[in-house]
């Protein structure tokens, strides 16, 4: 197992360098000249162009800015922001931080509604809750996140006054409570859907009847044997989710002032602000891939077959 | 030589005068601001850059928060020679860095060698061009402006490269502020996060990126103290956000979602602050270097007449914007109306198209109007694509992306262009020498005449301020007459602020000067 795991973390490397590889390309296609960019609506002089050029070390042939990105990139160095001249590092540590703890909050209120209430359905299936949920759950996925989003802070922000607007404020729990709240519903509306198809396989298989027919009780029957068996594809997802919650959220980060990552990418794109974007970027990916081994690593703890299949080669 | 006095005609007393109902002390301000991209003077680039760095430091000179007249900050005096080339500032002996040392004219020499030497590399250097020398320390050559200097502890001299008698409104932009070598060799980063100025407020903590600018009243401020114990810049890049946060009570200003300003003004009443005109002018620009466009004014004309401004301001901007009449907006020191101001006219426009060759639009291609997207153009653009279409000329709207609009916009390639022209200073100068001045790098239409290239000259020479207002406007009738532009609308305000904010004025430039606010509660 830890050696699949060293290989699977090796296996990133290539990956992150071909992200690096690929948005030199695209951001070398894309019009605009970030020296440009930077000088606003005035039209600058050749002089403070080329000024602007060497300060962001964007002079020469693209492949030699590569390069020295690379050599750059070996020291740990990420170089700084076009726009604010502020390290990519310290940007990333500083954004990162917020989007995961919202990430993470999402990610816990995404399971505990869409597993309770998939199963809930699939077990009761066609019953007025089934409908319900699959009405919600519609609703839900149709929405635009930034709809759903200001619906909440008119009804718990100015309404109810029972939950601050939006920002972190002082980064208290409270502050977190609403975006996270939207966030994971979002991705729980989806998942609660896998939960319930997958549930309703399971119960279905030959096993369950077996095991309904040995007179088993059936709390057993659904939590031990049904759920378990149908945990593999919903985990995949949830992992696919996360990856989604940290970087994708840039609707939610808007929507509420969150100091995160999605909103600084965003606005790194707009400015052409090669640094942080390949920053951003890599640093995204490498979550992404982190969570995506995590969850192959608990698909293969769930299912024997796949852990065996890593370990001996064996074909299944 | 001959002395000549400047500022209303005597020498300036600089100090604010005290305030009849006297304001009461303390309380956090919360204000909603868009991340800004600097608050470092040299690179100020942006309003919100311009909000903070205001209440940071303090340059030689300021405005007059309601006449935007020119008055003096840290500069007590000041005069220049007769060729209004040579200018002389001497300083208050009073003022402080937050770090307690004196400022004195060798700080504002080392402030802008710093924003004008190649390595700094700043995106606002251009500010600083009218001064001797200035090109060479942009190329790196030389590491000072030849000409500036301090011959006395707290005397400023300035030559500059051409005579130019609006030269003290220039320098009441942030990026002119004196600061302190000593702060800035304790490293550039460190500076960017925390400026050390000499402004009514100082740095209460790092700025937290996309998060807050906290600052807190400076007590050994040479003017008037602020009434605020400090100002929380609650950074924030989604109005509609903010403007939530507002009504939950979490924020004491607040700028108005486009599409609310309406139910906001009925709801809000007198805190509603909507439709004072700033110094951003939106304009459709001819590109006058291409067929249909060059050398053709009366079709120019024509559809200056045609386009109905006043529904443009009214109902998309919902009365926040004010229709232009003029290139020159309204908020600067002693504003008239020009004659040529294009009031809405079918059956003028109508005549003049005849006159152009192209009756009922004929002959004419299908006009390209770019602009760039995103920044709540469409709604405009629509109405003068209708507007046109009544005049028999068919329009295409093209919303590029930034990048792309930019690239289009050096290429030339398109016919009309959506721009924001944003003046740096309340000076008829910001807006007609740098726009139409034939060799101004931003004269993006191409136009040049000869006679309003000699007025803007004159004007610049003229140190009698009646005299110059006379120049600039009769160059702007000219202007406007040539009409490389249709002027569309003045950007105004749009905000709201908490019912315990008193003293809260927006000046003409877009801020508002938070030393002079007070909170009743």
């Amino acid at each position: 197992m830890l050696g699949y795991t060293w290989r699977r973390l090796l296996g990133t490397l290539p990956i992150l360098l071909g992200v690096t590889v690929l948005l030199f390309l695209l951001l070398q296609l894309l019009p605009g000249d970030p020296a440009r960019l930077l000088t606003g609506d005035r039209t600058p002089s050749a002089q403070t162009i080329t000024n602007l050029q060497e300060r962001l070390e964007v002079t020469g042939p693209l492949y030699v800015q590569y390069i020295d990105y690379l050599g750059d990139l070996a020291r740990g160095n990420l170089g700084a922001s076009y726009q604010t001249q502020q390290p990519v590092i310290d940007i990333i540590g500083q954004t990162l931080p917020n989007s995961l703890r919202l990430a993470v909050l999402a990610f816990v209120i995404e399971l505990a509604v869409a597993i309770p209430a998939g199963v809930i359905a699939a077990v009761k299936r066609d019953s007025l809750f089934d409908r319900f949920s699959f009405l919600l759950t519609t609703v839900i996925i149709a929405l635009p996140v930034f709809l759903l989003g200001l619906f909440f802070q008119l009804l718990f922000g100015i309404r109810l006054r029972w939950l601050p607007v939006a920002g972190l404020g002082d980064g208290s729990f409270q502050y977190h409570l609403m975006p996270a709240l939207v966030l994971g519903l979002m991705a729980a509306a989806y998942l609660a859907r896998v939960v319930r198809s997958a549930m309703l396989d399971a119960l279905s298989e030959d096993y369950i009847l077996a095991a309904r027919a040995n007179g088993l009780p059936a709390r057993r029957i659904i939590f031990l044997h049904a759920l378990k068996n149908a945990l593999p594809p919903v985990l995949a997802l949830a992992g696919l989710h996360f990856g989604f919650l940290i970087g994708s959220s840039i609707a939610v980060e808007t929507v509420f002032s969150w100091p995160g990552l999605g909103r600084r990418l965003y606005n790194a794109i707009l400015y052409r602000d090669r640094p942080l974007i390949v920053g951003v970027t890599l640093t995204m990916s490498f979550l992404f891939m982190l969570v995506n081994l995590i969850v192959d690593l608990m698909q293969a703890w769930l299912n024997p077959r796949v852990r065996l299949a890593n370990r001996g080669r064996i074909d299944v | 030589m001959t002395l000549v006095l400047v500022a209303a005609g005597c020498v300036s007393t600089g100090g604010q005068a005290k305030q009849v109902s006297a304001g009461k002390s303390g309380g956090i301000f919360r204000y909603f601001l868009g991340e800004p991209v600097s608050i470092d003077p040299a690179f100020v680039l942006d309003g919100e850059g311009l909000q903070v760095a205001k209440e940071l430091f303090d340059g030689l000179v300021d405005y007059d928060p309601k006449t935007s007249k020119v008055k003096g900050a840290v500069a007590v005096r000041w005069r220049s020679n007769k060729a209004a080339d040579e200018w002389t500032f001497w300083l208050k002996e009073d003022v402080r860095f937050h770090n307690g040392r004196s400022v004195e004219a060798k700080d504002f020499v080392y402030a802008w060698n710093r924003v004008a030497a190649k390595k700094t590399a700043s995106e606002v250097a251009y500010h600083l061009a009218p001064i001797k020398g200035f090109t060479q320390v942009q190329r790196g050559k030389k590491s000072k402006m030849s000409g500036l200097s301090a011959p006395e502890r707290y005397v400023l001299k300035v030559k500059l490269n051409y005579p130019f008698a609006d030269f003290p409104t220039v320098l009441g932009h942030p990026v002119f502020s004196p600061v302190p070598q000593e702060e800035v060799a304790k490293g550039q980063a460190k500076f960017a996060l925390s400026p050390v100025g000499n402004g009514p407020f100082a740095m209460a903590a790092p700025w937290k990126h996309q998060r807050s600018i906290s600052v807190k009243r400076f007590d050994d401020y040479y003017g008037q103290p602020a009434y605020l114990d400090g100002v929380d810049f609650q950074i924030n890049d989604n109005d509609q956000g903010g403007f939530l946060q507002f009504q939950g009570g979490g924020l004491d200003y607040a700028p108005i979602p486009g599409g609310q300003i309406g139910v906001v003004r009925e709801q809000f009443g007198d805190r509603a602050v909507i439709g004072q005109a700033q110094q951003i002018l939106n304009l459709y620009g001819f590109n006058l270097r291409k067929a249909p466009f060059k050398g053709n004014a009366k079709l120019r004309q024509a559809i200056n007449y045609a386009v109905n401004r006043k529904v443009i301001a009214d109902e998309i901007y919902e009365g926040a914007f004010l229709s232009a009449g003029s290139i020159v907006p309204p908020g600067v020191v002693d504003y008239r109306t020009p004659k040529a101001n294009y009031r809405y006219s079918l059956v003028r426009a109508k005549s003049l198209l005849k006159q152009a060759g192209h009756p009922a639009g004929r002959g004419l291609p299908t006009i390209k109007l770019v602009y760039s997207a995103g920044r709540g153009l469409d709604g405009p653009a629509q109405i003068f694509q209708e507007n046109m279409r009544a005049l028999g000329i068919k329009v295409r709207l093209e919303g590029l992306e930034r990048g792309a609009f930019i690239k289009a916009m050096m290429g030339g390639d398109m016919s009309m262009f959506a721009a924001g022209w944003s003046g740096d200073y309340p000076s008829r100068d910001s807006f007609l020498y740098s726009l139409f001045y034939s060799e101004s790098g931003d004269n993006v239409f191409g136009y040049a005449n000869e006679k309003v290239d000699e007025l803007i000259i004159e004007a610049r020479k003229s140190l009698d301020p009646e005299d110059r207002r006379r120049l600039y406007d009769e160059a702007q009738e000219l202007i406007l007459k040539d009409a490389p532009l249709v002027p569309l609308t003045f950007v105004g305000t749009s905000f709201v602020h908490s019912p315990d904010a008193q003293g809260f004025v927006r000046t003409a430039m877009d801020n508002t000067p938070l030393d002079r606010v007070w909170l009743t509660d």
